[in-house]
């Protein structure tokens, strides 16, 4: 049989047996998504039997939810999935403390820079190297806003913070990518 | 950032192979541990309850048949030399089995010419225990089990009555295998009839790849006080021998549910499940799903 990749209403179908708790159905749904779901965990999780076993615990949920979960179209599973393997890195970290470097209120992080533009020419081994260098608190936001698309106010309710400290973290994430670009620069030079 | 870039990086890491960043990663080892924590095994309080329940009748059978031997008179003036014990086949198996394979294979209407073969694969056996006593004067005193003694066992429905009873019968549609790979659908029936033994019939069609055919299961033809139920229908891949059993209680589809739609009792498509390997035993997982299109059914 020619391998076809597997379109909405193939997807949708999948869905549906998972729902009647389907193995095979969950196994092809899993097959799909462990991969890239990995690699997310990865960005989010330095130590990689910690990463699994998150993992392991995100896909449990999906699919021990997934009879609440509405087909809403193409990505939407994944979209989904995503959501509960985001939570699921947030729950872990959240287990080690502390968490957060407090952020100085009266500090204002408005201005954006645009130094991320870097990762754009680094390979994905580099990206998730130089991201794990950065602490929990710092990681989280900065996955958060670069990679999920977050802005502040979304990343302070997924994580409890105010804006401003959202802010704050992120910008001391940059400001130590930075120097650890420049860093590397130079050894390079 | 920019949305672009925030996009870019997605689709970056999107494409990004796991074996560079985590060779050590292996999927089939870790769906095996997400598979058994999400379908775990049922046993535990079953197995206990069923090794009691075992032991408990073996000592009840065995103290039943102590205690008989021991009231039957000539146990007490002699001893015992021997006892032994035989199994009585059952003849309904062989006639069952002679009666289903003599189905003329020339009576097959189909499209293209469709290889069929009727198996029966579960005929349940009646073992018949007959301990032999044998004393000291050599007369041999055949003997029945106290438990046996108890329940009388049912007949099997006779070949005559059976084919008096069903006949074989097609699909009124055809069904065609659109999948590249040969399949056999074996249709397992149990035929029931009033005061006697339930006995079970398998009814196998095989269907090449973009061929179609009918496919033959039993009917109750008269009104008598019999009937025939479908209680599992297996698809086969001939190629590789994978097969999804359908039954009562399977998913996504149940045994009846599909053949409610072979038998046009119900109308639409019907996801019956999935093989795990394509023809070649690659480890691409294909849907086999009937499909109501073109005034056929579609094995696709």
């Amino acid at each position: 049989m020619k391998d076809e990749v597997l379109n909405s209403a193939d997807e949708q179908y999948l869905v549906k047996c998972c729902q009647n708790n389907s193995p095979s159905a969950q196994k092809v749904l899993y097959n799909m998504h462990v991969e890239s779901m990995m690699i997310l965990c990865l960005r989010y999780i330095v130590n990689q039997e910690d990463a699994r076993e998150v993992l392991m615990d995100g896909f449990l949920n999906f699919f021990k939810h997934i009879k609440t979960f509405t087909y809403q179209g193409e990505g939407s599973v994944k979209a989904w999935l995503k959501k509960i393997v985001v939570n699921q890195c947030l729950m872990h970290l959240r287990k080690r403390q502390p968490f957060f470097i407090q952020a100085k209120e009266f500090e204002q992080y408005d201005t954006v820079g645009t130094d991320d533009d870097v990762l754009g020419h680094l390979s994905v081994k580099e990206i998730i190297k130089l991201v794990h260098s950065l602490p929990d608190g710092y990681r989280a936001v900065f996955n958060l806003y670069v990679f999920e698309g977050k802005n502040h106010r979304e990343i302070g309710e997924l994580l409890a913070i105010s804006e401003n400290t959202s802010k704050s973290q992120l910008h001391r994430a940059r400001t130590m990518l930075r120097e650890k670009l420049l860093q590397e620069a130079k050894i390079n030079y | 950032m920019a949305s672009g870039l925030n996009e870019s990086l997605n689709d970056k890491l999107e494409q990004a192979s796991l074996k560079e960043l985590m060779p050590g990663f292996d999927k089939d080892l870790e769906w095996n541990t997400l598979s058994k924590k999400l379908h775990p095994p049922k046993v535990g309080i079953q197995n206990k309850v069923s090794s009691i329940a075992a032991a408990v009748l073996a000592i009840l059978f065995c103290g039943g048949g102590l205690t008989w031997l021991i009231r039957q008179p000539h146990f007490a003036a002699k001893d015992v030399i021997a006892i032994h014990t035989d199994t009585v086949k059952d003849p309904m198996h062989e006639w069952i089995k002679s009666a289903v394979i003599s189905e003329p294979e020339d009576s097959i209407q189909i499209a293209k010419p469709v290889e069929e073969k009727v198996q029966p694969l579960k005929i349940k056996t009646v073992p018949a225990p007959k301990p032999q006593a044998i004393n000291n004067d050599n007369i041999v005193t055949t003997t029945q089990p106290v438990v046996a003694s108890a329940v009388q066992p049912k007949r099997h429905i006779d070949k005559k009555r059976m084919d008096e009873l069903f006949e074989y019968y097609r699909t009124k549609e055809f069904i065609c295998n659109s999948t590249p790979c040969p399949l056999q659908i074996c249709i397992l029936q149990t035929i029931r009839c009033k005061n006697e033994a339930p006995s079970e019939i398998a009814t196998c069609s095989t269907i090449e790849p973009d061929q179609a055919g009918q496919l033959k299961y039993k009917v109750n033809n008269s009104t008598h006080d019999c009937n025939v139920s479908v209680d599992e229908i297996r698809i086969t891949r001939v190629n590789t021998g994978e097969t999804i059993v359908l039954n009562a209680n399977s998913k996504p589809s149940t045994a009846q549910d599909l053949f409610d739609y072979i038998t046009c009792e119900k109308e639409g498509d019907l996801l019956t499940g999935i093989f795990k390997t394509d023809c070649n035993k690659n480890t691409t997982s294909q849907n086999i799903t009937i499909d109501k299109g073109y005034g056929n059914f579609i094995i696709k």
